[in-house]
């Protein structure tokens, strides 16, 4: 039995445009349909670059800030330029939009041509459906309502103490919105035992540090309520752990779209593919996710539907795995699985073997060698090409090995943020507050079984990371600082420097500056 | 600008006026200016965040590509306002037809050519496929054949505007560390004028060396810190290289090759003078020889006194060759004097 289609509506200004309309709920029947997506009420709007720039800013953030201004310009020279184009702005999403009368709005550019748009329509219901079903995404929901009174109050605020006031406190907050735990699953718990009974503030690990000093810190009013709408505007800062993931599944709806377009309509659907794969190129790295998160998908959807995974399939000899097929046909299945628990990550490390990244590394040195061809045809003669051709693909495959950038994926979706706590008690320690790296993450690395040995490879691990995982940085100092005057108490940050030797980092809010730890004396 | 955003664009641009603890940087945008693609750099600020990175082992200090370098290690700022007040002409002379451009016309479209056209290849396999009664039979599926493979048409026509390219060739080997900072500013506040000054006119093309050589992009080329053994030759054969279209080592996707004949060519090259001695001395002069009739000019800036090689510059007569040496002060100050001396 098909499913209920939920209420979609494609409008241009405040009318319906009928004939989008139709198409978007055919593309939504199939998505819903022959895909097993869900979702709820969708209202597309066909709008102009510079309507467009103007929700990219407000995306971005929400509050009619400096920050907000500078999106919007940036988005808007970038928008109207000749370099650049945006298919779609998908609004923050509702989650009562499943079972209620809200809409999630998507922004359309009303300049694309046909096949884009129909395109872009599917992608956007893979990003809806991943929103509405992924783990992370499900969690920080947006209310675009209240959104709009923020804008409100913000302004209100500014008439009432003044516009440079109000943006000293915002700026605050943007420093504080990276203090939030990304990584719950990813640290080391302690157990019990840790903690003694002895109280303490905090009386245990607190890794929501803005959440923990905005409850501790006294302020005015004002100044409370301008933080909170910081913080909650911000929220969505931990879906930066799914974006891949996001990406490529969105993406893959495309695909399928248009393979499925090709029956009524092979040129549209040969547009529609050449549109795909101009966007998820592995050339560029910036459409890394697109490329990378899509190639991926398939490759799921083509083991689980043939059966080639398992300790079966494994055992298998290497010339019988090649033309296994078990015709299993779990692929989408595993694929909506895959796309309900994951983080990018998890979709990394389970998936991304060996086999994937030797092919996506082949497949990227073939592109860049069309690229390199059709740059150089016309500067240089056939025989100058073929001369210098090699030695500049050798280096870019160079630096493409696949254990190296499997390795520097991981390295990197498992490190958007540093993962940063206040350890219990820390609230008193000296005459501040102590902030410390949690570098735990790096005993998923540790082989060693032996205690000791386990040991001494965390510290070979912690200090071949450690140009990675360091804090001394400028803009760091920056950052302590500027805490430390807000609580008006000195502030010290454990980290490691980037040969891994211990350190904090110390102000009193008038100076920053570090010194080497004797010893780790945080508990 | 609608009501939701209000006048947030305001606040912006009042923010980049603000003096602050934000962080500053630039972004090349595109504009159009009389139908005519430039390049426009926007200033970007950005709140202090607790961050991954380090930036205190001196590393000639970060900074975006085209500008508003960041020194680290309590160096100063060198912004963009520097640049206010400097004579509006460098002396880059546009003496040349300028540069050839390639045009592609999409609508002329036939069976041979330079580039494949996607769209038209597909268009021809399935009208084909259509005639024959393929498609019929086996439905919709990708089988491009020779006769199918359709190409854009290109045509060559020489570009009336002028055009120059200018070579910033830095020495990075451990011997700059003492003299990194100026040598750093110096190469900014040009980059940043040439922008500013010529915008589109002028092609920067950065090339480091220590005892090797290689072309990288602007971002690479300002990230770059002091290390290794310091060779004149290699820089000045990637120069001779480009100028050739013989092979060299590049960071960029493809070698490039600058008609030195239709473009007026500048380089320039910043060290501390001390390479390895005479027989890499004697390669890099030789190289020089080549390079000479085919630039406009070559400036040698040597920071400190204390090498030959600007003695060995000063020897050679020519009158495309500027030589200058500076003391190591690093105030904007004497990056100025530096630089007016260059193109003076």
């Amino acid at each position: 039995m098909e499913k209920e289609l939920p209420d979609i509506i494609v409008k241009d200004g405040s009318l319906e445009d009928e004939r989008y309309t139709k198409i978007a709920r055919d593309i939504a029947g199939f998505a819903l349909n022959k895909l097993n997506l869900s979702f709820g009420n969708v209202e597309f709007r066909l709008v102009d670059n510079d309507t467009m720039a103007e929700q990219m800013a407000l995306y971005s953030d929400p509050l009619p800030t400096w920050y907000t201004g500078q999106e919007y310009v940036m988005s808007r020279r970038s928008l109207l330029g000749v370099h650049s184009s945006l298919y779609e702005m998908v609004g923050h999403t509702q989650y009562k939009a499943l079972n209620d009368k809200v809409y999630t709005v998507v922004y359309l550019n009303k300049n694309d041509e046909e096949h884009e748009i129909r395109g872009v329509i599917a992608h956007v219901y893979g990003h809806l459906h991943a929103n509405a079903n992924n783990f992370i995404c499900k969690q920080y929901s947006q209310d675009l309502g209240q959104h709009a009174a923020y804008r409100r109050r913000y302004r209100a605020l500014e008439e009432l103490v003044g516009r440079k006031e109000v943006e000293r406190v915002f700026d605050l907050g943007q420093t504080l919105s990276s203090l939030v735990d990304l990584y719950p699953d990813f640290r080391v718990k302690k157990e019990d035992k840790y903690y003694s009974k002895d109280e303490k503030l905090p009386d245990k690990d607190e890794y929501d540090v803005f959440g923990f000093l905005m409850k501790t810190t006294p302020m005015r009013e004002w100044e409370r309520e301008t933080l909170e709408m910081v913080r909650d505007i911000y929220a969505p800062i931990r879906e930066v752990r799914v974006h891949i993931m996001h990406e490529g599944f969105a993406t893959f709806v495309q695909e399928k779209y248009a393979l499925e377009a090709a029956k009524t309509d092979p040129v549209m659907s040969m547009k529609m593919e050449k549109l795909i794969y101009d966007i998820a190129t592995p050339l560029s790295e910036g459409q890394l996710p697109y490329a990378m998160g899509f190639r991926l998908f398939k490759d799921i959807e083509n083991r689980w539907n043939k059966g080639k995974h398992g300790i079966e399939f494994e055992l298998l000899p290497e010339e019988e795995k090649k033309n296994f097929d078990s015709h299993e046909n779990k692929g989408l299945e595993k694929i909506l699985e895959v796309m309900k628990f994951g983080t990018d990550w998890d979709f990394l490390f389970s998936f991304a073997d060996e086999t994937f990244i030797n092919s996506y590394v082949k497949e990227a040195v073939e592109e860049a060698e069309g690229y390199m061809r059709r740059e150089m045809a016309g500067e240089y003669t056939p025989d100058q090409i073929e001369g210098i051709l090699p030695s500049q693909l050798e280096m870019y495959r160079e630096s493409m090995d696949p254990d190296e950038l499997r390795f520097e994926l991981l390295h990197q979706t498992e490190s958007y943020m540093p993962t940063l706590y206040i350890p219990r008690g820390g609230a008193n320690y000296k005459d501040g507050v102590l902030i410390k790296e949690d570098l735990s993450v790096l005993e998923r690395y540790v082989t060693e079984t032996d205690r000791e040995k386990r040991k001494e490879e965390l510290e070979e691990i912690k200090s071949g990371f450690a140009p990675f995982l360091t804090l001394n940085n400028e803009t760091t100092y920056k950052a302590v600082n500027r805490i430390s005057k807000w609580i008006n108490k000195p502030v010290y940050l454990k980290t490691i420097d980037e040969d891994g030797s211990d350190i904090t980092i110390f102000s009193n809010g008038e100076d920053v500056d570090f010194e080497y730890d004797d010893d780790d004396d945080s508990h | 600008m609608t009501s939701e955003i209000g006048d947030a664009g305001e606040k912006y641009r009042d923010k980049i006026r603000d003096e602050d603890d934000l962080d500053v940087s630039w972004q090349d945008l595109y504009d159009i200016v009389n139908g005519k693609p430039v390049y426009r750099s926007v200033p970007v600020k950005s709140n202090p965040n607790i961050t991954f990175g380090s930036d205190t082992y001196g590393n000639g200090g970060s900074g975006s590509g085209n500008g508003g370098g960041r020194g680290d290690s309590g160096w100063t700022v060198l912004d963009r306002s520097d640049i206010l007040g400097v004579e509006k002409n460098w002396g880059i002379k546009f003496t040349k037809r300028g540069k050839k451009e390639k045009v592609t016309l999409e609508f002329l479209v036939g069976k041979r050519g330079y580039q494949e056209n996607q769209d038209e290849t597909l268009k021809a396999m399935l009208e084909r496929q259509i005639a024959t009664g393929e498609y019929d039979k086996k439905g919709f599926h990708i089988d491009v054949q020779e006769d199918d493979v359709r190409y854009n048409t290109v045509e060559e026509k020489a570009n009336p505007e002028e055009s120059a390219h200018f070579i910033i060739v830095r020495d990075v080997s451990g011997s700059m560390s003492t003299t990194e900072e100026l040598s750093y500013k110096a190469a900014l506040y040009i980059a940043i004028g040439l922008q500013e000054m010529y915008k589109d006119k002028v092609t920067r093309v950065y090339v480091r060396h220590e005892d090797s050589a290689e072309e990288v992009s602007e971002e690479d080329f300002f990230k770059t810190g002091p290390g290794g053994g310091t060779a004149f030759g290699p820089a000045y054969r990637t120069v001779l290289a480009m100028l050739e279209g013989t092979e060299y080592t590049t960071k960029l996707n493809y070698p490039r090759k600058i008609d030195h004949e239709a473009e007026d060519v500048y380089v320039l090259h910043i060290s501390d003078g001390g390479n390895w001695g005479e027989q890499d001395t004697s390669e890099a002069v030789d190289a020089l020889g080549k390079i000479l009739p085919k630039v406009t000019r070559f400036m040698y800036m040597q920071i400190g006194n204390e090498s030959n090689f600007a003695n060995t510059m000063r020897g050679i007569t020519n009158e495309k060759l500027k030589v200058i040496t500076t003391d190591n002060e690093p105030s904007i100050e004497n990056v100025k004097k530096a630089v007016t001396a260059l193109f003076n």
